[in-house]
């Protein structure tokens, strides 16, 4: 708690003056990442086949890896705040130009696991609703397309919803590898993962309070109010967990 | 020995500014509470008013901001829940044949949305 508190009060101190260009870049990743995802929903949507099915989870995969690739340069912005040293939106692309095989390496284990848990339900749930309720779309009443939405939306956001949670679970020893390839341009990519496994070691809870549990209140806050605020929220989580990453690291 | 240096400004931990938007953004929640706008500048406000205090205390202009957003997001919620309710109310009121039958009516015939007139073999996204 008292760890908590410290770290999310240096996290507000570092980013008063830096939320303007911190907000920029994570809105410019928000916009790519909504792109890809819309064009993966379209290719995913455009035939209820078995083929388009399987080749959806695929290419869903390979943009989800290129995305964390992106996810990375918000890491960098994030560590930057908290060390006090400026930012810039090139920072998104660092992942790209930073020896990238790491990087790659160490989101396509992430992705793999993400997949299982997440996109693998959420295909094989969209195919079947949709094959389940194909008569809907011959002679559609509105009655019935708003039921159907409904009960679609609602079960999309329970699949996600738990199956983030477990992803979160299983993937919190790797919690720090990204800081890690960041911060050791030596490193290589399963160093990184076995380095961060290791330093997470008997800190887990402190790490699912402070990332999890002391920023629910703000997310929900940022759900009702219309997902903006969330462009203020986000900055100050990342923030507060790369001042986690140094504390770990003993520069704090 | 005193080695603090007398010359060098105070620094204020936290952002004066932000405190300042968070209580303008608690204004604009009531003024906006009519509308759906209320709710989203108060809990603007209200993590304007919490990110402003930095590393210190919180300011008094933020505490304002937090009250009138407070007050704010109530009355956005209540007028919320009561619009929500009476739309709720007035669709299940709604005759949907005759809806139906003039949405048919407005359509021209080669739209290519399926109606009870044209016969359909499935839909195409």
């Amino acid at each position: 708690m008292k760890q908590s508190k410290y770290l999310k009060s240096e996290a507000r101190e570092a980013l008063i003056g830096n939320y303007g260009i911190y907000i920029g870049t994570y809105m410019i990743f928000s916009l790519i990442s909504l792109c890809v995802t819309m064009f993966i929903y379209w290719y995913l949507l455009r035939s209820m086949s078995t083929f388009s099915a399987i080749s959806g989870i695929i290419i869903a995969f390979l943009f989800n890896v290129l995305l964390s690739l992106l996810g990375a340069g918000i890491w960098v912005s994030s560590l930057s705040v908290s060390r006090r040293q400026p930012i810039a939106v090139g920072n998104l692309f660092y992942a790209f130009t930073h020896h990238s095989d790491r990087f790659l390496i160490v989101e396509t284990i992430k992705g793999l696991i993400r997949m299982v848990f997440t996109i693998v339900p959420l295909v094989i749930y969209t195919s079947y609703i949709f094959g389940k309720n194909e008569n809907l779309f011959t002679n559609p009443t509105l009655q019935d397309i708003l039921g159907f939405a409904l009960n679609y939306m609602s079960g999309l956001l329970l699949i996600l919803g738990i199956g983030g949670l477990v992803t979160f679970l299983i993937l919190l020893p790797f919690s720090m590898s990204t800081f890690l390839l960041i911060d050791n341009e030596n490193l290589g990519a399963i160093d990184s993962l076995r380095t961060s496994s290791r330093m997470m070691k008997g800190n887990f809870k402190s790490y699912f309070y402070l990332s999890f549990l002391s920023f629910l209140g703000f997310y929900v806050l940022g759900g009702i109010g219309g997902s903006i605020p969330m462009l203020w929220v986000t900055p100050y989580h990342h923030v507060t967990i790369a001042g986690f990453y140094r504390q770990l690291n003993h520069e704090l | 020995m005193d080695n603090y240096n007398y010359n060098e400004p105070y620094q204020e931990s936290g952002s004066p500014g932000m405190a300042k938007t968070a209580f303008i953004l608690g204004i604009c929640s009531l003024l906006f509470s009519l509308s759906g706008m209320g709710i989203t500048f108060a809990v603007m406000g209200i993590i304007f008013a919490l990110l402003s205090r930095g590393s210190g205390k919180i300011q008094k202009s933020a505490k304002n901001g937090i009250r009138l957003s407070i007050v704010g997001l109530i009355i956005g919620c209540i007028v919320m829940i009561s619009s929500l309710v009476y739309v709720g109310r007035e669709i299940s009121k709604m005759d949907w044949n005759d809806i139906r039958e003039n949405y048919e009516d407005i359509l021209p015939d080669d739209s290519g949305i399926p109606s009870d007139d044209t016969p359909s073999h499935g839909i195409s996204l």
